[in-house]
C-alpha cells in the first residue's frame, strides 16, 4: 500500500473511534438524565405562528414545573398535508408520541394500528364531565381514540358592509332565501357567497354541508355503499352548480384554494362565506370587517360542520405514562378553558359552559353548536374525499351532470368499500 | 526501461484498489439509499403492506387492480402528455438560452446567473407565485391580455390549459440547469470547426446544424434525459398549484403514488405504480437512446 493509503487508514480509524468515544458519551449522558421526553404535534388553532408557539410552549412549562421528570416537546405543523407527515414520521420511528386529531381521521389510523385507546387513559371522573355528543363523536367501534380539547362551528359569515351596500338588511336562514338574495349581491358587483371546490379543500367545509341539509349522507347506514348519489345528493349538487352557473360564486372558487386572507370574502369580493371556522372568523374581525355570524342554511333540515378536536395518544410512544400525564393537564378544565378562551374555540366540557356569553360574535357563533355536525366517520371517509372532489368540480365546471358526477364516484366508492382498502 | 514497466504495473494495480476507496462514500451512500429503496419498493408491490403486523403477500394483486384502476390511467395520461410538452419546450428554451449567452461579451455572467437563479428558488416559493401570474381573476397574465384588449384566460381552470401552463413555469424554474450543461458542450467544441466552416461558405444556420448540433449530440442526449425523468416525475408544482384539478386534468403519476401512500395508507399499491413509472421511465431512456446516440 501507498503511504498514502497508510496515512488514509490511519487518520481514518482513528476518526472512528473518537466518535464512537464521543457518541458512547453522549448515549451516558442521557441515560443520566432520565428524563422522559413526550412529543406532540399540534396544527395551527391560531392564526400566528408565534401565538400557536407561545400558548403551547407556555402550557409545556407550567407542566414541567409539576413533572420535573418529564420534557414536553410541541411542534406546530401546518394543516396541509398532516397525515401525509404523520404517516411518514410513524414509519420512519420519529412519530410524536401525542397529536392533534379530528374524527374523521380517527378510522384510518385504527385500521393501521397505531392508535391507543383512551379508555382507561381518562378517569371515569373525566369522561363524566365531556359533553356525550362529544364523546360520541371521537369514539370508533366502541372505543374512545381522542380526549377532546375543542369543539369548532362552522356558520355562515357574512360581511354586514356588503350587505348594506346590496340594500339586504339580513343573512338568509334557507337555500331558498339565499337564491332570492344572491341576484342583489350580483348587481352591486359581487359575489353572494363563496364556495371553494378546488381539490385541497375538505369536502367538510364545502359539499356535505349541503348534502346534509338536504337530509342526504355521505355512506349509506351500514356504511358499506355510497349513499350521496341518492335524490338528495343530486339536489344539493345541482344547488350548489346553479349558484356558479348564475354567477353568485366567483369563477376562480370552482379550482382555486386561495391563500390565507386572499379568499374572495377576505378580500370583500364576496358578501358571505359558509367555510370559515372560528379562527377565521375572529381573525377577519381583528382585521377590521365588519362581520357577522348566522346560523348554517336550511333546506330540509339545519345543519353545519364542526368539528371536536383533541388529543390522541400512539401506541409507538416510548413514553406512555408521561404522554397521558401530559393529557390529563391539557384536558383539566382549568388549561382547557384557557386554551378555548385564547384560540377562540368551544368547551367539550360540563364544567366550563359557555365561554363567550358576553362576546358578540363569538357569542352568536357559540349558539350555532347545536346546528353542527362532526365529519362522517368511516374508514374510507378521508379516501371518499378524494374520490368525490374531482366528479363535484367536474359537475361545477359544467362537465358532467350532477346526478351522473354522483353516481360516476358512487360506482368508485362502492368499488372500493368492496375492496377494503 | 524495466523500471519503467515496473512501475507502470505497480500503479495500475494500485490504482483500482485506491479509487474505489474515493468512491466507496457515494457507492455507500447510492446502495443505501438509492438502490436498497428500489428494491425494498420493487418487494413492497408485492404486498398488501399493513404498519403493526399483518402485512401479507399478495404477489402480483397491486398490478392487477392497477391495470383496471380508470385513475391510474388518468395519471398515465396526464404524465405522459405533460413530459410531451414540458420536454420539447425546455429542450428548445435551454438550447436558444444556450446559444444567446455563449458569446464572451462583457457581463454576460450576469445573464448566466439571472437565468440559473429560478432552479437555486424553492418550488414551493416560485408555485406560489406563478399561482398569483396565472390566477384567473386577478393575475398577472390577465392583467396583460386586458391591457391588450383580450379577455382573460383560465390558465389552472381549464383542462386544455393546465398542463401547458404547469410546462411553462417547470421550464421557466428549471431551464438554467439544462442550459449550462448545454453552454458547456457547445463551448467545448473547437472553434477551428467553425472556422472552417466559414471558410467553406456555410452560414450561421448551416454552422448550427451541421456543426454545432452534431458535436452536441451526447450532451443533448444527456440533457434529454435528465429532462425526461425530471418531468414524468414532476410532482411539487401540481401540488402547490392545482392539487390535481380541475378534475384530475393534472394528477400526474407521482401525485397518484403520493396520494396512495400518504394519504390512503395503500403502500404497497403505491409501490406498485413507482415500479410502472421506473419501467417507463427506463424504456423512454433507451427508446431516446436509439434515436440520439447510435446513429
Amino acid at each position: 500500500m501507498s503511504r498514502f493509503t497508510n496515512a488514509l487508514w490511519k487518520t481514518g480509524s482513528r476518526a472512528i473511534c473518537l466518535s464512537l468515544l464521543i457518541s458512547l458519551l453522549v448515549l451516558a449522558g442521557q441515560a443520566a438524565a432520565a428524563r422522559s421526553t413526550v412529543t406532540m404535534w399540534v396544527f395551527p388553532l391560531l392564526v400566528n405562528q408565534s401565538d400557536n408557539e407561545a400558548l403551547w410552549g407556555g402550557l409545556a412549562q407550567r407542566f414541567e414545573k409539576q413533572n420535573p421528570d418529564i420534557d414536553i416537546q410541541v411542534e406546530v405543523l401546518p394543516w396541509a398535508g398532516r397525515d401525509a407527515k404523520l404517516t411518514a414520521a410513524l414509519l420512519g420511528g420519529q412519530g410524536p408520541d401525542v397529536t392533534y386529531l379530528i374524527p374523521d381521521q380517527i378510522p384510518q389510523y385504527v385500521n393501521l394500528g397505531v392508535l391507543e385507546p383512551l379508555d382507561d387513559v381518562l378517569t371515569p371522573a373525566e369522561k363524566e364531565d365531556y359533553w356525550p355528543l362529544a364523546l360520541k363523536s371521537v369514539t370508533y367501534q366502541g372505543k374512545l381514540y381522542v380526549a377532546p380539547i375543542l369543539q369548532s362551528a362552522v356558520p355562515i359569515a357574512y360581511n354586514k358592509k356588503l350587505f348594506k351596500a346590496a340594500g339586504v338588511s339580513k343573512p338568509p336562514t334557507t337555500w331558498q332565501e339565499l337564491l332570492d338574495i344572491a341576484p342583489k349581491f350580483k348587481e352591486a358587483g359581487l359575489y353572494a357567497t363563496d364556495y371553494t371546490a378546488a381539490l385541497e379543500q375538505t369536502l367538510n367545509m364545502s359539499f356535505y354541508p349541503f348534502l346534509w341539509q338536504a337530509e342526504g349522507s355521505v355512506f349509506s347506514q351500514d356504511g358499506t355503499k355510497a349513499a350521496f348519489n341518492s335524490p338528495e345528493g343530486v339536489r344539493a349538487l345541482t344547488y350548489i352548480v346553479d349558484l356558479f352557473k348564475k354567477g353568485y360564486v366567483s369563477p376562480a372558487s370552482a379550482t382555486q384554494m386561495p391563500q390565507a386572507f386572499a379568499s374572495p370574502f377576505a378580500r370583500e369580493k364576496a358578501a358571505m362565506d359558509l367555510a370559515v371556522d372560528n379562527q377565521t372568523v375572529r381573525a377577519l374581525a381583528q382585521r377590521g370587517m365588519e362581520l357577522g355570524v348566522a346560523p348554517p342554511l336550511k333546506d330540509k333540515g339545519r345543519v353545519g360542520y364542526g368539528t371536536i378536536g383533541g388529543l390522541a395518544l400512539f401506541k409507538t410512544s416510548k413514553s406512555r405514562e408521561a404522554a397521558a400525564k401530559w393529557i390529563h393537564f391539557v384536558t383539566s378544565p382549568e388549561v382547557l378553558k384557557e386554551i378555548d378562551l385564547r384560540t377562540g374555540y368551544f368547551a367539550p366540557k360540563k364544567s366550563i359552559g359557555k365561554l363567550y356569553k358576553d362576546d358578540p360574535l363569538l357569542g352568536d357563533l357559540e349558539d350555532t353548536i347545536q346546528y353542527m355536525r362532526a365529519g362522517e366517520v368511516h374508514p374510507q371517509s378521508r379516501r371518499v374525499m378524494g374520490i368525490l372532489g374531482p366528479e363535484i368540480q367536474a359537475a361545477i365546471l359544467g362537465k358532467k351532470t350532477p346526478e351522473q358526477a354522483l353516481n360516476d364516484a358512487a360506482a368508485q366508492v362502492d368499488e372500493l368499500i368492496a375492496r377494503g382498502k | 526501461m524495466a523500471r519503467d514497466t515496473q512501475r507502470l504495473r505497480r500503479t495500475s494495480l494500485e490504482r483500482p484498489v485506491v479509487g474505489y476507496f474515493f468512491i466507496l462514500p457515494m457507492l455507500l451512500m447510492f446502495v443505501v439509499f438509492r438502490f436498497g429503496p428500489f428494491l425494498a419498493s420493487l418487494g413492497l408491490s408485492l404486498f398488501d403492506y399493513r404498519f403493526l403486523g399483518g402485512t401479507s403477500f399478495v404477489g402480483l394483486e397491486n398490478y392487477r387492480r392497477l391495470f383496471n384502476d380508470a385513475i391510474f390511467w388518468t395519471s398515465l395520461r396526464v404524465t405522459v402528455t405533460y413530459s410531451l410538452i414540458a420536454v420539447p419546450l425546455g429542450l428548445a428554451v435551454a438550447m436558444s438560452l444556450a446559444l444567446l449567452v455563449k458569446e464572451p461579451i462583457r457581463g454576460i455572467g450576469l445573464f448566466r446567473s439571472t437565468y440559473f437563479l429560478p432552479v437555486v428558488t424553492s418550488m414551493v416559493m416560485a408555485g406560489v407565485i406563478w399561482k398569483w401570474v396565472y390566477s384567473i381573476d386577478d393575475g398577472l397574465l390577465n392583467g396583460l391580455l386586458s391591457l391588450v384588449g383580450l379577455p382573460p384566460q383560465p390558465w389552472l381552470q381549464s383542462e386544455k390549459l393546465v398542463l401547458p401552463s404547469l410546462a411553462v413555469m417547470a421550464v421557466w424554474k428549471d431551464v438554467g440547469y439544462p442550459m449550462l450543461i448545454l453552454l458547456a458542450g457547445i463551448q467545448a467544441i473547437p472553434e477551428s470547426y467553425h472556422e472552417a466552416a466559414v471558410i467553406d461558405g456555410a452560414n450561421a444556420w448551416q454552422r448550427f446544424w451541421r456543426v454545432t448540433l452534431p458535436l452536441l449530440r451526447p450532451v443533448l442526449f444527456f440533457v434529454l434525459v435528465i429532462q425526461t425523468i425530471g418531468s414524468f416525475q414532476v410532482f411539487d408544482a401540481v401540488y402547490v398549484m392545482t392539487g390535481g384539478g380541475p378534475v384530475r386534468a393534472s394528477y400526474t403519476l407521482v401525485y397518484n403514488v403520493y396520494d396512495n401512500a400518504f394519504k390512503y395508507f395503500n403502500f404497497g399499491y403505491a409501490a406498485a405504480i413507482t415500479v410502472v413509472l421506473f419501467l417507463l421511465v427506463f424504456a423512454v431512456s433507451l427508446i431516446q437512446r436509439r434515436l440520439v446516440r447510435d446513429q
